[in-house]
């Protein structure tokens, strides 16, 4: 109760009650404005990549927003970037901004059946660029002028190639079907010991090598040359038995084929390549120590010709080049007795030996590839691409503020609340009606 | 393209070098029945050298005792990993002979226990057909060395790949003979290695 001999403390009582009163009916007029107008359907909110999963689940449900903005400071996933599209289409403008790296990644099988996979991201030059899988990290590099490559032995479906703020995510968008390989040679221990690396490797080799004038080496039933059963045709040289007519036709309708220069001297195959006018590099003893194996190998060069890739070169010497026929695909080799460096080589000589030869056929090999019914899941090969998609260009201005949220209807109908009951409860101590 | 090089053993103990007409023979029927490229003659190739790996087709022989030295055992422990094709022969065809109980004994402990090749194995059938196995000899026939005719080869095999071959049977001295010889013969007896090289060289 007030003493009456203190006026000032009351008026300054009174003027609270009012101010409060004043307060809450302000609010209750400004909460039915709200809802009359339809201007309430919620404030405007400026998140970041961090906390943009939790605000979707938020803005998505009875705390709608009128207008979103994000800053992109980190990675956003495909789902998150989904989600913000489908916001936006439903009404609630979005807009983003920031400054995120353009990216792009491609998760492809190998045509090997040991299996892996060829990622190749796309960045501008030094970026450095992390790459992991679903069980961890898996390498990192810094991009050069034509981006990065990896190559996953593991075989990873699914990948993750990450810069400093967005992630390209890619999966291996189908599985491979293997042909088999054809092998046209004579009988001899480069016949042998490619068709066993290649073996080894996976590869389901048919041999047919010429041995006698009594009959040559042949597998059981062996069907003949084309695309359905084959994934690639090796023709050693140039002895080879008279399958020599179909090489040339297969490789036109899409076939891939491994040519040794040897063989090159077969009519039939003279015009797919030809060897260099240039003397024969002599083979030398191997050096159990050296860094290049195939150094020490016998060398035919390869003669250039238009449409001509070099993929290996010894001195000045065409050693393995690789060109398009058609629809098939051809490379020409120039070493020779190559099982030299699998017998004679460094302690893990047979399976750089092995490698090597799965990787010329491989980039040859015609497989088939079957789609995947779950590529789909978790990829976004091309992340700033899909942003752009997903909420357009960045904006230049109309930004929600960088205030943040502003307060919610429900918290402003608790201040209300608030300020009734303290000019109810202030009025009431003093005896007030 | 390195033509095929019938290359002999040379080990430091024994007489590695008591097979030298074999090399020749085999040479001639190999150039005889089949298109291979062939070295005209053979070489010897010590195994405890690098030029080992330069010939994956080994063939070792030998009347007295066997004992490999470490050198030797590492680079044919190799040899055979990496691809190599070991034809090895007791010339004394005697199961009781220093040669057989040494090599063997080498052999096992270099790439475990010799195993029997059945006699329907594709060694029988990679060039001439031999439908009851390996082909006697003249030497198991006349009874000679231990009196038996071994029914059977064996080797050190992978699943059923050969990468050993033994021989009880002497092949080293039914081939030593000028080829020339051969002509007085109804059936040439070095038919066999023929089999033996294609298989090594296609299997």
């Amino acid at each position: 109760m007030l003493s009456p001999a203190d006026p000032a403390r009351g008026a300054a009582r009174r003027a609270f009650e009012a101010a409060t009163f004043a307060a809450a009916l302000g609010l209750l007029l400004w909460l039915l404005i709200r809802s009359v107008s339809g201007s309430g359907a919620g404030p405007e909110e400026r998140v970041t990549s961090a906390t943009l999963p939790a605000a979707l689940a938020r803005w998505s449900t009875i705390d709608g927003v009128s207008r979103v903005g994000v800053v992109v400071d980190g990675d956003v996933s495909p789902f998150a970037l989904d989600w913000l599209a489908a916001l936006r289409k439903s009404g609630t403008p979005a807009a983003w901004e920031g400054a995120p790296a353009a990216l792009a990644a491609v998760n492809d099988p190998i045509a090997d059946p040991s299996g892996g996979t060829r990622i190749q991201v796309a960045a501008a030059a030094g970026t450095p660029i992390a790459l992991d899988d679903r069980f961890g990290p898996l390498d990192s590099v810094t991009t050069g002028q034509s981006g990065a490559r990896f190559v996953a032995r593991s075989g990873p479906q699914w990948i993750r190639a990450r810069t400093g703020r967005l992630a390209a995510r890619a999966s291996t968008p189908d599985s491979l079907g293997f042909g088999r390989l054809l092998l046209l040679a004579r009988v001899g221990w480069e016949s042998k010991f490619v068709a066993a690396a290649l073996e080894e490797r996976g590869w389901q080799v048919d041999a047919r090598l010429a041995l006698s004038p009594k009959g040559d080496v042949a597998p059981a039933g062996a069907a003949r040359l084309d695309t359905s059963r084959y994934s690639a045709v090796i023709v050693l040289d140039s002895l080879a038995p008279a399958d020599l007519t179909a090489v040339g036709p297969y490789i036109r309708s899409g076939g891939g084929a491994i040519i040794a220069a040897p063989a090159l001297r077969a009519p039939l195959l003279a015009g797919l390549g030809a060897v260099s006018a240039a003397p024969l590099r002599a083979a030398e003893s191997f050096d159990t120590a050296a860094t290049d194996p195939r150094g020490s190998l016998g060398l035919i060069p390869i003669a250039d010709r238009p449409g001509q890739l070099t993929l290996e070169s010894r001195d000045q010497w065409s050693a393995v080049v690789a060109r398009r026929i058609e629809r098939g695909r051809l490379v020409i080799l120039g070493y020779q007795d190559t099982w030299r460096w699998r017998m004679a080589g460094r302690a893990d000589g047979a399976e750089r030996h092995r490698e090597w030869w799965a990787g010329l056929v491989s980039s040859v090999a015609r497989v088939r590839r079957l789609p995947r019914p779950d590529a789909g899941d978790n990829v976004d090969e091309a992340p700033l691409a899909h942003l752009v998609e997903a909420l357009g260009p960045a904006a230049a201005s109309g930004m929600p503020g960088a205030s943040g949220r502003a307060i919610p209807d429900g918290w402003l109908f608790g201040f209300m609340l608030g300020f009734a009951l303290l000019a109810w409860t202030s009025r009431r101590l003093r005896g007030a009606p | 393209m390195k033509p095929f090089t019938f290359a002999t053993a040379m080990y430091a103990s024994g007489d590695w070098e008591s097979g030298q007409m074999v090399a020749a023979i085999v040479i001639d029927s190999l150039a005889r029945f089949t298109t291979l490229d062939l070295a005209p003659a053979g070489v010897n190739v010590a195994i405890d050298s690098p030029g080992l790996f330069e010939y994956p087709f080994l063939y070792l022989t030998g009347h007295l005792p066997v004992r490999f030295t470490a050198g030797e055992r590492a680079n044919l422990s190799r040899y055979v990993e990496r691809g190599g094709f070991l034809f090895v022969d007791d010339h004394n065809h005697d199961v009781d002979g220093v040669f057989h109980k040494t090599a063997t004994e080498e052999l096992t402990r270099l790439f475990g226990p010799l195993r029997t090749v059945p006699n329907d194995h594709a060694l029988y059938h990679s060039f001439f057909d031999y439908p009851d196995g390996p082909p006697a000899t003249s030497h198991e026939l006349n009874g000679w060395g231990d009196n038996l005719v071994h029914e059977h080869l064996s080797g050190v095999m992978r699943g059923d790949r050969i990468d050993v071959l033994y021989s009880n049977k002497d092949y080293s001295s039914e081939w030593s003979m000028h080829p020339d010889s051969k002509r007085f013969l109804e059936v040439d007896p070095s038919r066999f290695s023929v089999n033996i090289v294609v298989y090594a060289l296609t299997r």
